[in-house]
């Protein structure tokens, strides 16, 4: 059996903030903290297929158990009963109700002591970067904790037999397929169609309800205070970065003669004919 | 004192870009950092014109060509720590390959690594990088911790190319196609990327967002891309829901473009596609919604249908050339 471990971080979604509210927070400190939550997109691809490459294992005679991940407040246990019903074995919480921000060694010490401390894993799978720290950094930092390869920008993940899996997987100048020897972990890349499908309700009623499982930050070794820990880079300065231009407005009766306004007004000489 | 290393990769075409990428990030790192070696890994197909070429073009005087049967990262961060000193900095590429070997030498070497930097300074001994964070609506500087320093540039960065050296260059040759790999990837195919229809370097550029609402309306907006001679593109929705290719998608995930002319149709201006147009001359948002961030993003706006507007811009472009014929 090939048990497969997916790590998801739940984000804000940063795109609803305003501009006037980025530029306005007097301390450059970002209070994300009213802004609705969403699944990291990036990991949202590798639950996805996770999900895909469980429904195809079946062909291929290779038994697969799926299980998930994530470090966070209560909140994200609703992303976990949804895992759940999509057919996930075992859900875990790690609890931590602070926001950690910019400190992706901690993340990857955490992941590793849960996975030395729970059974034996062949393969994780997780986004290869967040929205709000865009580091990419997570999945190596785990590979080199665990002694283990890490492939990333992987597209697509195909069952090979017990031992493997074949991984296609981009890199600077096109993509590679390989069968790559377990274990592993592969972090996704822009996959398209790999929004996370959506569970019937009758799956949420009868399999969503399982329990979660909750694990302390102290239990995996790790003082919650942090103490002995530092991140790689500390935070001087945050400044707004400004993308504003004129926005003069185009007006007209109808679109025709708008379009006609913008290629006379703003195209003509500007573009080629 | 610090030396600075670079490390580009020759099994991709891109070495001049690497290069470009690697001297926007350094052009504030001080003069007192003393330069160290450039490595330059390839496989043996490398004649020595390859070499003496590509290393004209490296930013250091001692160039170290470190020849490996396959790009596998763990002979190349073997050999980088065999001759790390204390205090080293290592700048890489903005491709994955940069960005992995920042991160796992950081890691390996007990110092810290930096990734999508935008800029590294030096000052009084210590390194700050600067990146956007927030989905590229902030830039933060940071402050890095701990020696040796490993930094990787951001894409779309360019600095100017070092000048070819009058001095002559120390060249050495590490050669690891006999060692032994690890064999934990095997039966490797690999394909070649198409270009990807001439984005980097289109004039004008019409961006379709997820105001196309579907594959008929992305396919309805790249042959108004087509009629009006403009480069087609898209934001990541459109191609994450497959009705774009994803060699389209224009953004920090996809293609940094730089035209004269950005349209950008149906797209809502996220800081993430945003960083991806933001060096076009000239940009023109269409929007049904006149609040919506794009707006204060571009220099002219147009509230209405995207798919409208571009349909009567492209008759009116038409009528345009076929006048200028018949004047012709
Ligand atoms: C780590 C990370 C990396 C990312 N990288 C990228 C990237 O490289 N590129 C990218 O694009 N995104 C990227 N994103 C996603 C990005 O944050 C946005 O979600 C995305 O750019 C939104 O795309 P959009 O503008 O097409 O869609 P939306 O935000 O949904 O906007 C659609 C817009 O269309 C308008 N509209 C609707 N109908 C019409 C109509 N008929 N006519 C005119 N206008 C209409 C609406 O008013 C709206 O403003 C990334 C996100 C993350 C987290």
């Amino acid at each position: 059996m090939i048990r497969i471990l997916g790590s998801f971080k739940v984000v804000p979604d940063l795109d609803q903030i305003s501009e006037e509210e980025w530029a306005s927070d007097p301390a450059n400190r970002i209070d994300t903290s009213y802004v609705k939550k969403i699944l990291s997109c990036y990991d949202e691809s590798g639950l996805e297929m996770m999900l895909k490459f469980s429904d195809e294992s079946g062909d291929f005679g290779v038994p697969v158990q799926l299980d998930a991940v994530t470090i966070g407040r209560k909140m994200n246990e609703n992303y976990l009963k949804t895992l759940y019903a999509l057919g996930f074995t075992e859900a875990t919480r790690i609890e931590c109700e602070k926001e950690i921000q910019f400190w992706p060694e901690w993340t990857a010490g955490i992941l590793s002591e849960f996975m030395n401390q729970t059974e034996r894993y062949d393969l994780v799978v997780m986004g290869n970067r967040s929205a709000d720290e865009e580091n990419g950094k997570v999945p190596f930092l785990l590979a080199e904790e665990l002694g283990w390869p890490c492939i990333s920008q992987v597209v697509e993940i195909i069952p090979e037999d017990e031992a493997h899996v074949k991984v296609r997987y981009e890199v600077d100048n096109g993509y590679c397929t390989s069968v790559v020897q377990l274990p592993c972990i592969l972090s996704i890349g822009d996959v398209p169609c790999s929004f996370l499908r959506v569970p019937t309700l009758k799956d949420r009623m009868q399999k969503g309800k399982k329990e979660i499982h909750r694990v302390k930050i102290e239990d995996l070794g790790i003082s919650e205070t942090f103490e002995g820990l530092q991140p790689d880079l500390s935070l001087v300065n945050l400044e707004v970065i400004d993308q504003s231009r004129p926005g003069v407005i185009l007006d007209g009766m109808n679109a025709e003669e708008k379009a006609e306004k913008l290629y006379q007004t703003y195209l003509k000489g500007r573009v080629e004919l | 004192m610090k030396r600075f290393h670079v490390v580009l990769n020759a099994f991709s075409d891109d070495i001049e870009k690497q290069i470009s990428e690697i001297c926007g990030l350094t052009e504030y790192l001080l003069e007192d950092v003393k330069k160290g070696n450039t490595f330059i890994v390839g496989d043996g197909k490398m004649d020595e014109d390859d070499k003496h070429r590509l290393a004209e073009m490296a930013p250091t005087k001692s160039v170290i060509f470190v020849i490996l049967k396959n790009l596998h990262t763990e002979m190349i961060l073997d050999c980088l720590m065999e001759t790390m000193c204390f205090g080293d900095v290592y700048l890489f590429g903005s491709s994955s390959f940069g960005q992995e070997m920042a991160i796992r030498l950081g890691k390996r070497s007990d110092g810290s690594s930096a990734t999508g930097c935008q800029w590294a300074a030096l000052s009084e001994s210590i390194v700050y990088v600067k990146k956007q964070v927030y989905s590229n609506h902030m830039m933060a500087t940071f402050c890095m911790e701990n020696s040796p320093f490993c930094i990787s540039a951001a894409r779309g960065l360019e600095g100017a190319m070092p000048k070819a050296g009058k001095s002559e260059k120390e060249i050495k040759t590490i050669d690891k196609t006999k060692d032994q790999y690890p064999a934990n990837l095997t039966n490797t195919i690999f394909e070649e990327k198409k270009p990807s229809g001439g984005l980097q370097t289109a004039s004008f550029v019409l961006v379709g967002g997820r105001g196309v609402k579907n594959k008929a309306g992305a396919d309805a907006l790249a042959r108004a891309a087509e009629g009006i001679h403009a480069e087609f593109g898209a934001s990541r929705p459109v191609v994450m829901n497959a009705w774009a290719a994803m060699d389209k998608l224009i953004g920090v995930s996809g293609s940094m473009i730089h035209p004269k002319v950005c349209i950008t149709a149906g797209v809502s201006g996220a800081a993430a596609l945003y960083a991806g147009i933001e060096k076009s001359g000239f940009i023109i948002a269409i929007n049904r919604d006149e609040n919506a961030p794009i707006m204060r993003k571009a220099d002219v706006v147009i509230v209405d249908d995207c798919q409208e507007v571009l349909r009567a811009l492209q008759i009116c472009m038409e009528k345009e050339r076929a006048d200028e014929t018949q004047a012709d």
